[in-house]
């Protein structure tokens, strides 16, 4: 199949391109007017399994992506697995009453999860949540570790807050632990 | 079996206030369960062997009309499934 994507502007060719390797499509072949284009659907290509050659075609270009099997991104995946990040004490920016009150909710209701995160992440005035007096965060972050959850909480941000000793619940960590869990999990939701 | 008293509110500001209020009996703040609808999103949730503290404490500090609140006593069974919810009075 040959596409004519002469005179269209980026991205409109590697998302006419895509749909069609999506589809599986053989021999794709689509036209272009300069290297950009190229350079975005050799990315293309190269992400969906199906690696592009070009040459010239006039005064325009022809890509031609290989034949095979696309690599569809996502499909198929049954990782469920998830962190949740807390960099604030409160949920939403201003940190008043309602954000910590909200905060300490959601705590609740992941322990009560059927599918509990694999992370619970504490950075920045997010510590403050595992080192402080509120005995329901720190019964529900219990739950959660019997549950199999592990906590993390960066060790650099208890000592910023001088809190270092109050942590009541969960390992103190640092960033190195942090983010690779974080990249380990299916995804991590920042609440 | 999970057995518990759950207050409701009518506002945020209502559940706030009175989680501060009943804190010295240990109850918890959860999400308003699926299966009860109230105005605000927020509910104390008590323990049946702090019921008597709290009504207690409810009763002697809290500035609430009974428009602003309900109040209910929640058994759910082992699956989830069966669930009585009884509003009774505080």
């Amino acid at each position: 199949m040959r596409i004519d994507a002469g005179g269209k502007e980026c991205p409109i060719p590697v998302i006419m391109a895509k749909k069609e390797l999506e589809a599986g499509i053989q021999d794709v072949e689509i036209i272009v007017d300069g290297q950009t284009q190229i350079d975005n659907l050799a990315r293309l290509g190269d992400t969906l399994g199906r690696p592009i050659t070009s040459e010239s075609f006039g005064e325009k270009f022809l890509v031609k992506f290989a034949n095979g099997e696309t690599i569809v991104e996502g499909a198929g995946s049954d990782d469920d697995s998830y962190a949740v990040f807390y960099n604030t004490n409160a949920i939403g920016s201003n940190q008043n009453e309602l954000g910590y009150n909200l905060a300490k909710m959601s705590i609740f209701t992941l322990s009560e999860a059927e599918n509990v995160p694999t992370y619970v992440l504490f950075m920045n005035e997010g510590v403050k949540l595992p080192a402080g007096d509120e005995q329901q965060i720190i019964d529900n972050l219990n739950t959660l570790i019997d549950k199999g959850t592990k906590i993390l909480v960066c060790g650099t941000c208890l000592n910023f807050y001088g809190i270092t000793d109050n942590l009541k619940v969960g390992t103190s960590s640092n960033m190195y632990d942090i983010l690779s869990a974080m990249q380990e999990v299916g995804k991590v939701i920042t609440l | 079996m999970q057995e518990y008293y759950l207050f409701t509110f009518e506002s945020t500001h209502a559940a706030i206030s009175t989680e501060k209020l009943l804190k010295p009996a240990e109850c918890a703040i959860m999400p308003v369960p699926r299966f009860i609808s109230s105005s605000c999103g927020i509910s104390v949730r008590i323990r049946p062997d702090k019921r008597k503290e709290a009504e207690k404490l409810f009763k002697s500090g809290s500035k609430l009309t009974s428009a602003d609140y309900k109040y209910y006593h929640i058994q759910i069974g082992d699956t989830g499934e069966e669930i009585i919810c009884n509003q009774i009075s505080v």
